[in-house]
C-alpha cells in the first residue's frame, strides 16, 4: 500500500513523536502536581488557549513553522500567563475572572486571525483550515519532527533548571502565598517563574497533544500521583510514571487505530486515575475552603511545663 | 547592638505613621508612634476597624505608610522580613493544607526557601527548627501531614514556623478567636514558656519581643505586661490592669467614630462607630 519512502517517513515521524512525547510528558507531569495542589487547572486551560492567539498572530505574519513560530506562540503564552497574574494582583480581580477574560480573548483573536490568514492564502483555505484546526486542537503525530523534539528538550531543561534553583521558593509560594511574602521570600519571582514554566510546557506539548488537551496533561498525572503518596518526592515520581505510561498507551492506540493522539493519551490518563480510585485516601480530606479559624482546639497535647533556669 | 551607654536598640520603632487606604476619605492610622524593646510582651488592643491589621501589615512591609517611618531592628520592614528579623502569625491560615508536606517541612520553609534544591540546609538551621518545634510542643506531631492537624495543633505549628526564623519580634494576630477558656490557658502557658526559654538563651538586648494583637482584653491580659490601645491613634497603658471598662469605652467609642481626633480626655461623645477596614 505504502511505498518504502512513505513507510520510512511514517517511522521517522513516529520516532520523533515518541521522543517529543516523552519529553513533554515528563515536563507536564512535574508541573501537574503543583497545578493540582494550587488549583491552577483553569490557568493551564487559559494559557493553552492563548497559544491559539499566538498561532493566529504567526499565521497573519506568514509564519507557520520553525523557531519564529515557536517564539511567537511562546510569547503569546507567556504574555497570557503574566497578564492573568497582573490582573489578579493589581486589579484585584479573582483568578477565575482574569483567566476567563484572557482565555476567550486570546482564543477569539486566534480564530479571527487564522481565518483572515487562510483567506489570504493561495491554496484551498477551507480544507487546509479544517486539517489545521484538528491538529491545533487535538494534536498530530505526523507534524512532529526533529525541531519539535529539540524544542521540547530545551524547554524541559529550562523547567528542570528553574525547579532546581527556585523549587523551594516556588513551593513556599504555592503552599502559603501570604506567608511567603510576609517572610520576605521572593514570592513575585516564584509566581513569575511558575507561570513561565507553565507557558513553556504548553508550547512544548501543543503540537503533539493539541491545545485543548494540554490541560489534561497538566492535571491528570498530578491528580493520580496525589492519591498514591503523601510524600512530595514520591508524588513527583509517580506523576512522571503515570504520564509516561499513558503516553505510551496513547501513542500505541493512536498509531494502531488511527485516532487523534491527544484524545488517546487523555483517555489513557483517565483510565489511570480510575485505577487509583479504589485506593484509600492517603492525604486527609481538607475542605475546599480553609476554615476561617480553627474551632475550639482540644488540648490533646498539653504544653510541657517549663521552668525558667 | 547596645549603644554606648548600654541601652539596647528598640526592636520596633514606629514614628508618626499615618496610613490611608486609596479611595477612603479618612485615614485608618493617624500619627502612630510606639516603641517595642527587646524582651517586651506587648498587647495591641483594638476593636474591629481600629487599624490593627493595617499597622501589622505596615510593620511586616506588606503596606507602606502614607507618612512617617517604621524601623524593625534597625532596618526597614521589608529588609527585616527578608532577614527574618520579624515573624508573624495571622488570624486566618491561608495555606493550601492539602499539600503533601509534614509539619517539620512547613516549619522549615521560611528558613530554606532561598536554598537551591541541591544544597542541604545547614546544621544550625535544623537545630533551630527542632528547637522551635520543642518550644511550641509541635514536636509531638512534627512528622504528621500538615493537613491532618487540629486547630490548636495548626496554630502551634505556625508559631513554630515563625520562631524557627530566629526573629527579633514575633507578632500574633488574633490568636484566640474561637478558642475556649481551656485553650486560652494553654496558649498563655505556651507564650510564657516561649518567652522564658528565649530570654534564657539570648542576650538581654536580643531577647525575643512578642506582640499580641487582639480585640479581646482577656487574650492580652493573660500574656502581656504592656498594653497599647489602638483606635486609629495610639494610647498606651502601663499594664492591662489600668484598662477599666470606663477607659475602654471612652477609647473605643471615641476615635473609631471617625471624627477629627481629639485629645482623649476631652469627654466628647460620638454617634455609632463607623467601620473602616483594619
Amino acid at each position: 500500500m505504502h511505498g518504502p519512502s512513505e513507510t520510512l517517513l511514517q517511522h521517522a515521524s513516529l520516532t520523533w513523536a515518541i521522543v517529543t512525547g516523552v519529553l513533554v510528558a515528563l515536563q507536564c507531569a512535574l508541573l501537574s502536581v503543583l497545578v493540582v495542589l494550587k488549583r491552577m487547572a483553569f490557568i493551564g486551560q487559559g494559557v493553552s488557549h492563548a497559544a491559539l492567539g499566538g498561532i493566529g498572530v504567526a499565521a497573519i505574519l506568514g509564519v507557520t513553522q520553525g523557531p519564529l513560530y515557536f517564539a511567537i506562540v511562546g510569547a503569546a503564552c507567556v504574555t497570557a500567563a503574566l497578564l492573568v497574574g497582573w490582573l489578579r494582583d493589581r486589579r484585584a480581580i479573582s483568578s477565575d475572572t482574569a483567566i476567563g477574560i484572557v482565555l476567550v480573548g486570546s482564543m477569539s483573536l486566534g480564530v479571527v486571525l487564522l481565518q483572515l490568514a487562510s483567506q489570504r492564502s493561495a491554496d484551498g483555505p477551507a480544507a487546509q483550515a479544517g486539517h489545521e484546526w484538528e491538529a491545533l486542537l487535538f494534536g498530530s503525530l505526523s507534524d512532529v519532527g526533529l525541531f519539535d523534539a529539540a524544542i521540547a528538550g530545551a524547554l524541559l531543561l529550562v523547567t528542570v533548571a528553574l525547579a532546581m534553583r527556585f523549587g523551594r521558593a516556588i513551593l513556599f509560594w504555592a503552599f502559603d502565598e501570604r506567608a511567603s511574602r510576609a517572610f520576605g521570600a521572593p514570592a513575585g519571582a516564584a509566581q513569575a517563574g511558575l507561570m513561565i514554566a507553565l507557558a513553556a510546557t504548553i508550547v512544548a506539548s501543543m503540537k503533539l497533544v493539541g491545545v485543548i488537551l494540554t490541560t489534561a496533561l497538566l492535571v491528570l498525572p498530578g491528580a493520580c500521583a496525589l492519591r498514591l503518596s503523601r510524600r512530595l518526592p514520591v508524588v513527583l515520581a509517580a506523576s512522571m510514571i503515570t504520564a509516561l505510561l499513558s503516553l505510551t498507551a496513547g501513542l500505541a492506540a493512536a498509531t494502531l487505530l488511527l485516532i487523534p493522539v491527544g484524545g488517546a493519551v487523555v483517555l489513557a490518563l483517565v483510565a489511570c486515575y480510575a485505577l487509583t480510585w479504589p485506593l484509600p485516601r492517603l492525604i486527609p480530606t481538607v475542605p475546599a475552603d480553609p476554615p476561617s479559624r480553627p474551632e475550639t482546639p482540644t488540648p490533646d497535647t498539653p504544653t510541657p511545663e517549663r521552668t525558667s533556669p | 547592638m547596645p549603644n554606648s551607654i548600654g541601652q539596647s536598640r528598640p526592636v520596633i520603632e514606629v514614628d508618626h505613621v499615618c496610613f490611608t487606604y486609596r479611595g477612603r476619605p479618612a485615614p485608618t492610622l493617624e500619627n502612630i508612634t510606639l516603641t517595642v524593646n527587646p524582651g517586651d510582651r506587648v498587647g495591641l488592643l483594638g476593636p474591629n476597624g481600629s487599624g490593627k491589621s493595617t499597622l501589622i501589615n505596615c510593620m511586616i512591609g506588606a503596606l507602606t505608610p502614607s507618612r512617617g517611618s517604621i524601623t524593625i531592628d534597625g532596618v526597614s520592614p521589608r529588609a527585616a522580613a527578608r532577614k527574618g528579623r520579624i515573624a508573624s502569625v495571622t488570624q486566618r491560615c491561608q495555606a493550601e493544607l492539602s499539600f503533601p508536606l509534614s509539619v517539620r517541612q512547613v516549619v522549615a520553609m521560611p528558613q530554606n526557601n532561598r536554598l537551591p534544591l541541591w544544597k542541604r540546609p545547614e546544621p544550625h538551621t535544623r537545630d533551630r527548627i527542632d528547637h522551635a518545634l520543642t518550644l511550641t510542643g509541635a514536636d509531638a506531631f512534627a512528622d504528621d501531614p500538615i493537613g491532618a492537624l487540629s486547630g490548636g495543633q495548626l496554630q502551634r505549628a505556625l508559631i513554630a514556623r515563625a520562631l524557627a526564623t530566629d526573629p527579633a519580634v514575633l507578632i500574633l494576630d488574633e490568636p484566640l478567636v474561637g478558642v475556649d477558656p481551656i485553650g486560652q490557658e494553654h496558649f498563655a502557658r505556651m507564650i510564657d514558656s516561649i518567652h522564658c526559654a528565649e530570654a534564657a538563651e539570648r542576650d538581654p538586648d536580643r531577647a525575643l519581643a512578642i506582640v499580641i494583637v487582639s480585640h479581646d482584653l482577656r487574650a492580652i491580659a493573660a500574656t502581656c505586661d504592656r498594653v497599647l490601645c489602638l483606635a486609629r491613634t495610639i494610647h498606651e497603658h502601663a499594664s492591662p490592669g489600668g484598662l477599666t471598662p470606663e477607659v475602654l469605652a471612652e477609647i473605643f467609642t471615641h476615635d473609631v467614630a471617625g471624627i477629627a481626633p481629639h485629645h482623649p480626655d476631652c469627654g466628647c461623645h460620638n454617634e455609632s462607630a463607623r467601620h473602616e477596614r483594619a
